[in-house]
């Protein structure tokens, strides 16, 4: 009896693992209010990477950190590419004076592979905020 | 031994006069100069012009029949010394030429007693190599790791390129097309939030047609990305906010919301039930309707925020 239990209580952490998007909402936050991230294919390889924030009111900064890109190469997943804010030419992921924020990055990958991203948003004012990673689904690029 | 006692008397020469130059044998001279050649010190140019001097001196005067004329000297150092330029070869180099019976010029025959040297020069020059190599491998490791902690830190290293003009010098980053940025989408902005939804021909009942009074249109966006279109509007009183979100998924995405622990609880209005819960001091609303999300959260009472809802339908 206590070994099912056990077997159970291990295959609800690994349901509850596998599955992190299943559960929409679980933290609670003075800054954030929503945010949604996805990856899309563009053809040839070319894709790009969407996300939208929305604060709980206007903020100094709302919109993305940080989106890592991955890509599998047969055998393992790999960072092709990091985008952050504090690069000028990805400065536009992070909105000034707003509380809401929706932006994207392009990348041009190899077809037929496949690639997701994480996206860390974030919401702040006054010195104070809050961040999430979403990781997208995978596509092919 | 004869060039050693050589190299002291060269010496001694610098003390005294060049007379004494004269006074020594041509072939001592010869003698005196090969010393100089191959001594490791530095060498006094002086006490090797004044030695060719007297040598050069003596065969004008008594011709010795050993220094042929600056054409032969040529031809000789042409057809036994000059390395080939198809091999790319040193003249020093006897590696393969130790191998085979090639018969060498007398000269270079002598210096095959050189390649005793070359034993010995071997292992240095692979220990320079290896040096050289461990030098090289230090560094790409540098240059590859930065390039690592640069990119990690979201900063492409060897994107960013030097600018240098004739008054400037700074470093710019390279834009490259591969990785090029999609610009966000198109903020467009409204002043009513239904003449928003109308605009894009949404006829479902969405928007509030109450808010507590001493909220007012703080902003208004329209947000159009590939698989949503999202509408928002915040209103605001002082440090109080007022958050209607409106998002088109047709295309099929759904945003997470923050929540705290407190319950969930279910507000149903027109046969659409509205999800009622709080995020720290704001209260929230989410739900469906048709292929709208739709949230309102804000600084509101509960009884405030069902007034809002049910605004929506009473029409």
């Amino acid at each position: 009896m206590i070994r099912i239990s056990k077997v159970l209580a291990i295959i609800l952490i690994l349901v509850i693992c596998i599955t992190p998007e299943a559960i929409a909402a679980t933290q609670a936050s003075d800054y954030l209010a929503q945010y949604d991230a996805y990856i899309i294919t563009n053809g040839n390889g070319n894709i790009s990477i969407w996300f939208d924030v929305t604060a709980t009111g206007i903020m100094d900064q709302v919109g993305a950190l940080t989106i890592i890109l991955k890509e599998y190469n047969g055998s393992s997943w790999n960072t092709v590419k990091t985008y952050s804010h504090t690069n000028s030419l990805y400065s536009h992921i992070l909105a000034t004076n707003t509380n809401v924020h929706a932006d994207s990055v392009s990348y041009s990958g190899i077809s037929g592979r496949y690639y997701y991203a994480t996206v860390t948003v974030w919401a702040g004012v006054d010195g104070g905020g809050d961040s999430r990673s979403i990781t997208t689904d995978s596509v092919v690029g | 031994m004869r060039g050693v006692q050589a190299m002291s008397e060269l010496d001694d020469i610098k003390r005294k006069n060049t007379e004494q130059l004269d006074q020594m044998s041509t072939d001592d001279l010869e003698e005196l100069l090969k010393a100089k050649s191959q001594s490791s010190e530095n060498t006094d140019m002086e006490d090797v012009f004044s030695i060719l001097e007297v040598i050069e001196k003596r065969e004008k005067t008594n011709p010795s029949g050993k220094y042929t004329g600056v054409d032969a000297a040529w031809d000789s150092f042409q057809k036994n010394y000059r390395p080939s330029s198809k091999e790319a070869k040193s003249i020093y180099d006897f590696a393969e030429d130790t191998k085979d019976n090639t018969s060498y010029p007398s000269d270079v025959k002598k210096l095959e007693d050189i390649n005793l040297f070359r034993r010995d020069r071997r292992p240095l020059r692979r220990k320079a190599l290896l040096r050289m190599a461990c030098v090289i491998a230090s560094v790409v490791i540098v240059l590859f790791s930065s390039t690592i902690v640069a990119r990690a830190f979201g900063f492409d290293l060897w994107g960013a390129v030097a600018k240098w003009t004739s008054d400037t010098f700074g470093f710019e980053s390279k834009d490259t097309t591969d990785e090029g940025t999609v610009t966000g989408p198109p903020v467009i902005k409204y002043v009513d939030l239904a003449e928003a939804l109308y605009d894009y021909n949404i006829a479902a009942e969405l928007v509030p047609s109450w808010i507590p009074n001493a909220f007012s249109l703080a902003d208004l966006k329209i947000l159009e990305t590939p698989k949503k279109i999202v509408f928002d509007a915040v209103y605001n009183n002082d440090n109080k906010s007022i958050t209607i979100h409106i998002t088109d998924i047709s295309e099929g995405t759904n945003g997470s919301y923050e929540k705290d622990e407190q319950y969930t609880t279910i507000y149903e209005k027109n046969d659409i039930i509205h999800y009622i819960m709080t995020n720290n001091e704001q209260i929230v609303a989410i739900w469906m309707n048709e292929n709208y999300e739709c949230m309102i959260s804000g600084n509101l009472s509960e009884h405030e925020l069902k007034k809002m809802i049910d605004s929506i339908y009473e029409r």
